[in-house]
């Protein structure tokens, strides 16, 4: 199976997608919670654990002055082909969960 | 009123440890400094005003500290509004950050997924599977030295050794027993993640 087209974690996906504009570990995870209503709080070993397999995949990178205490972190675009891959997969599996409800019956609103 | 009081408690797991700290945060007791590894300082505060966190900052798939690591975890945890509780003379130093937080911010979890859990486990499993190997192998050279300073004819350094090995054998049951603890806990939250990422 081709790598970047696996699913994302929820974590994963919401790091990758605060990362269009360039942030630090604490941005990334206010910018997450934000972004999900307040349901998305990222732990300090998760936002680690993820920053680095993405560092590892070259989906981000780092940037901005190196000199900086804070580093600071950006989307590259393979990061944002693989939230592109995963915006399809999710909107797949959403309409197909819609539609076998919608045939037995049933609402998902 | 005791301000300030400091607590004799020696701790295996880091599960144990974090119990210890919250139960004394729940008393109103907010831990401030820790020594060799043992001795826990705490200054006064309102019961439950604190949670506090104990994690490994151990590279992944190694029994050995990151600098790197642990520095990014106290960057987010800093600005997350957390304190680190200082260490001090501990030989253990480095393998573990504690932590202590207002409740007022909230919850307050330093994994919030199933793979940073299982990273977390992982790292804690090795750490004490590498030194309850270590205790182990200690104890046998200790065994080996009792066995021929018995056929020496010198009992007296014997009986020293085989003490030495019985010692280094509780620090291998000691250290060995959260193994298959975590062992488990891995398993779990590996069938979880099959269906819950």
């Amino acid at each position: 199976m081709n790598e970047s087209k696996g699913a994302l974690t929820e974590a994963v996906f919401y790091i990758l997608i605060s990362l269009y504009a360039p942030l630090h570990g604490y941005g990334i995870i206010q910018n997450a919670e934000k972004l999900s209503g307040g349901r998305v709080k990222l732990g300090a070993g998760t936002l680690y654990g993820a920053l680095n397999t993405l560092l590892g995949r070259g989906w981000i990178e780092e940037c901005g002055d190196s000199g900086e205490r804070k580093k600071e972190y950006v989307i590259t675009q393979a990061g944002r082909q693989a939230v592109r891959d995963e915006i399809v997969r999710l909107e797949e599996l959403l309409d197909n969960g819609k539609r076998v409800l919608q045939e037995n019956g049933e609402n998902v609103d | 009123m005791k301000d300030k009081i400091t607590k004799l408690r020696a701790y295996t797991t880091i599960d144990r440890e974090e119990k210890f700290l919250n139960d004394m945060c729940q008393k109103g007791w907010k831990p401030v400094k820790i020594i060799l590894g043992m001795f826990f300082k705490f200054e006064r505060c309102e019961p439950g005003e604190y949670i506090a966190r104990v994690t490994t900052s151990m590279k992944p798939g190694s029994a050995g500290s990151s600098k790197e690591k642990r520095e990014s975890m106290i960057e987010f945890l800093t600005d997350s509004g957390a304190e680190i509780i200082p260490e001090k003379l501990n030989v253990d130093i480095n393998t573990r950050i504690y932590t202590v937080r207002p409740s007022s911010l909230g919850e307050f979890e330093i994994n919030t997924d199933i793979e940073s859990l299982i990273a977390d486990y992982s790292a804690r499993r090795k750490y004490h599977r590498n030194w309850s190997v270590a205790a182990f192998v200690l104890m046998l050279f200790a065994i080996l030295f009792g066995i021929l300073m018995c056929i020496d004819g010198e009992y007296d350094f014997a009986c020293i050794e085989f003490t030495s090995a019985a010692v280094e054998l509780l620090a291998f049951l000691m250290l060995f027993i959260p193994v298959p603890k975590y062992s488990r806990k891995i398993k779990e939250l590996r069938a979880q993640r099959a269906i819950h990422e």
